[in-house]
């Protein structure tokens, strides 16, 4: 149970303890903890106050499926609040098994100066000059540093849009195949990184001393639950192993929640071009791949790996949320031009949602057609060019709105909403509104909610307390480490059963289903804490004015939930 | 009789041989039928975990069907 902070003011490097009030704590809870506690609410989020935290999941490095998850956690510069993004790959459970509970990046390097990280086997540190790799887009540069330290490593890296400090700069990590191709995409996160100075972090895959489990015998047994359960569940055994994430489109299309051409409508014209059937269809004509491992110990197998017409790669994983993006926000129906996008922002280190929803502000506003796929290129390219148009792009959908002056700009508190529209799935709209970090689907998507039946997508009855609920889950979940997919394997009592056990062998706690959901509320109320003392109120907790003016096609419905139900999301 | 129009996706689609697709299904139902019955023909079990839309919203298992209806079958999905 280590913390590493380097300080890249000096490039020194302190190991210490985990100190006393950070302990039990991991992912998204340790480091909304670390920001709230070290990192003045006020601070430029680009200045040497604000501080990167890297933390695996509580579960990250242990034998238990689907865990590798590696959350992220800083002061957002693209929202101003506190944020965590997490992504997959390797470089979780590859941390946990160095015994490592987080690294904190401090400071800030002299100007101009680059450097990288590296961890070997036995969990040592260093920073080295990284001026080499000046520039470097995330494919070329994750190729170097293996050649340079050797296969068996694992990479977290920016690109030239987190080098520029740009608002929809994300962080990459590799995948099994050891592709930059894994993304902590929301939030900006990758200009922190940029900011501090630091170009990668390169951490050795030969780890062998995890944190003890206080039960091994007990932990091990609820593992093996968990997995089975996994391979029992349709979803995460049969859908997503076809038709990966891409399957959902089929759902929020016929439900007419698919914000399209800049959330105009709520149906793509096109979406049976680009959904999960024709995604896979396509990939498996051209001999790519579906069900592939794309992050570590994954059973699920949910990614694909997308060629053109050659067979040569494209792209790894072309997922639910950048089809919509790069595609119904575009109005794009053509799989290729959506496989070149996402590799693109792979390659410069974006956001792929708000970076499709900047180009999507861009077309609305009459700068492009939609539907037009070379402009939509050309516009993601001129990010890595560092253009007028290119620094704009990459700043996201509200620096795109003010420069053509357009009133629709589907964001809120500065990051784009994702591949729902609060209009027709309202409890979404409560989660875009209320979330700690800005407009977020991963905070507590309300999707399962609408399809089971369980609440009525176009009315705001029980919207709040059901997007409350799904909060506060998400946020203990992303303290786990677990991915959300195989996450939603745990809504049989035998699977959370073996959460439960999984959670308590290893914190040597006893926690049940109450404990369980302290941790996440315990983890929103830090986030609050902190977003409340930057200087947020209730008044942030809004949509756009549109989604509340402006009817969205099948259904012609506004945005119906009430300031007032908002406002009683965080009453827990 | 009334005639509606399905389609299926994901998984649901390789329980008919030869789905095309981009038709779909035309089927022909007694005036009163409901979704069920519609489940019911395609032979659709909970672990097909199948969602039924009608025209756009989600439909319970007795709801009517109707002449013209649009009905999609896709899986219980939870974003990405």
């Amino acid at each position: 149970m280590k913390l590493i902070r380097v300080n890249m003011a000096d490039q020194s490097i302190l190991v210490e303890e985990m100190p006393e009030k950070y302990a039990g704590l991991g992912g998204r809870g340790l480091t909304a903890e670390i920001v709230n506690t070290e990192v003045p609410p006020k601070c430029d989020a680009l200045g040497p106050e604000n501080k990167l935290v890297i933390a695996p999941g509580l579960l990250s490095g242990t034998s238990l499926v689907n865990t590798s998850r590696i959350s992220i956690g800083a002061k957002s510069p693209l929202t101003g609040t506190i944020k965590e993004s997490n992504s997959g790959g390797k470089i979780a459970a590859c941390i946990g098994k160095l015994g490592i509970t987080a690294i904190v990046i401090e400071g800030q390097a002299p100007e101009g100066a680059l450097y990288l990280l590296s961890v070997d086997e036995n969990g040592s540190a260093k920073l080295e000059e990284a001026a080499q790799y000046k520039g470097m887009r995330t494919y070329a540069l994750s190729a170097k540093l293996l050649e340079n330290h050797g296969p068996k490593n694992t990479i977290m890296c920016i690109g030239p849009a987190g080098e520029y400090r740009l608002s929809s700069a994300s962080i990459q990590t590799t995948d099994v195949d050891d592709r930059p191709c894994r993304a902590a995409g929301r939030g900006g996160l990758g200009a922190v990184m940029g900011s501090k100075g630091l170009k990668a972090v390169v951490v050795s895959t030969q780890g062998k001393n995890p944190d003890a489990i206080s039960d091994p015998e007990g932990f091990k047994e609820a593992a093996k639950t968990f997995a089975q359960e996994l391979r029992k569940n349709p979803f995460t055994s049969k859908v997503l192993p076809n038709y990966g994430t891409a399957s959902t489109l089929d759902a929020v299309n016929s439900l007419g929640a698919f914000p399209s051409y800049n959330a105009t409508k709520g149906v793509f014209d096109g979406w049976e071009k680009i959904n999960g059937g024709a995604l896979a269809k396509l990939i498996t004509k051209r001999g790519g791949k579906t069900q592939h491992m794309g992050c570590a110990q994954c059973i699920v197998q949910c990614s694909n790996e997308f060629v053109d017409e050659d067979g040569k790669y494209v792209t790894s994983s072309l997922e639910y949320e950048t089809i919509w993006s790069m595609g119904g926000m575009l109005g794009i129906d053509d799989l290729d031009t959506i496989a070149r996008l996402d590799f693109l922002c792979d390659d410069i280190g974006l956001d792929t949602i708000n970076t499709g929803v900047a180009v999507a502000v861009a077309m609305d506003a009459g700068h492009k057609a939609f539907g037009d796929c070379r402009a939509a290129i050309d516009m993601v390219e001129e990010v890595a060019q560092g253009t007028e148009m290119g620094k704009l792009i990459g700043n996201g959908p509200d620096a795109v709105g003010k420069h053509f002056n357009h009133h629709r700009v589907p964001t809120v508190k500065g990051q784009s909403i994702a591949a729902y529209d609060p209009r027709g799935m309202q409890g979404n709209g409560v989660t875009y509104a209320t979330s700690t970090m800005g407009a977020d689907h991963t905070a507590g998507n309300m999707l399962g909610h609408y399809l089971s039946g369980a609440l009525k997508p176009l009315e705001a009855d029980g919207q709040v307390a059901g997007s409350r609920k799904a909060q506060i889950g998400m946020a203990a979940m992303d303290c786990t480490g677990m991915c959300i997919l195989a996450g939603v394997g745990m809504a049989t009592p035998e699977a959370s059963g073996a959460m439960f056990k999984m959670l308590s062998a290893k914190l040597g706690l006893p926690i049940g289903p109450k404990e369980y959901a302290a941790i996440g509320m315990r983890t929103l109320k830090v986030e609050r804490e902190f977003n409340t003392n930057a200087g947020f109120t209730a008044k942030d907790d809004r949509l756009p004015k549109f989604f509340y003016e402006e009817p969205l096609p099948p259904h012609n419905k506004t945005f119906v939930v009430s300031d007032e139900e908002l406002d009683q999301l965080y009453n827990f | 009789m009334i005639n509606i129009a399905v389609k299926l996706y994901g998984t649901l689609a390789w329980r008919i041989q030869g789905y095309d697709s981009e038709k779909g299904l035309h089927l022909e139902f007694a005036e009163s039928a409901c979704v069920v019955d519609l489940t019911d023909r395609l032979d659709l079990t909970p672990e097909d975990t199948g969602v039924v839309a009608l025209d756009g919203r989600v439909a319970e298992p007795n709801d009517t069907l109707y002449d013209g209806a649009q009905v999609r079958i896709f899986q219980v999905a939870h974003g990405g």
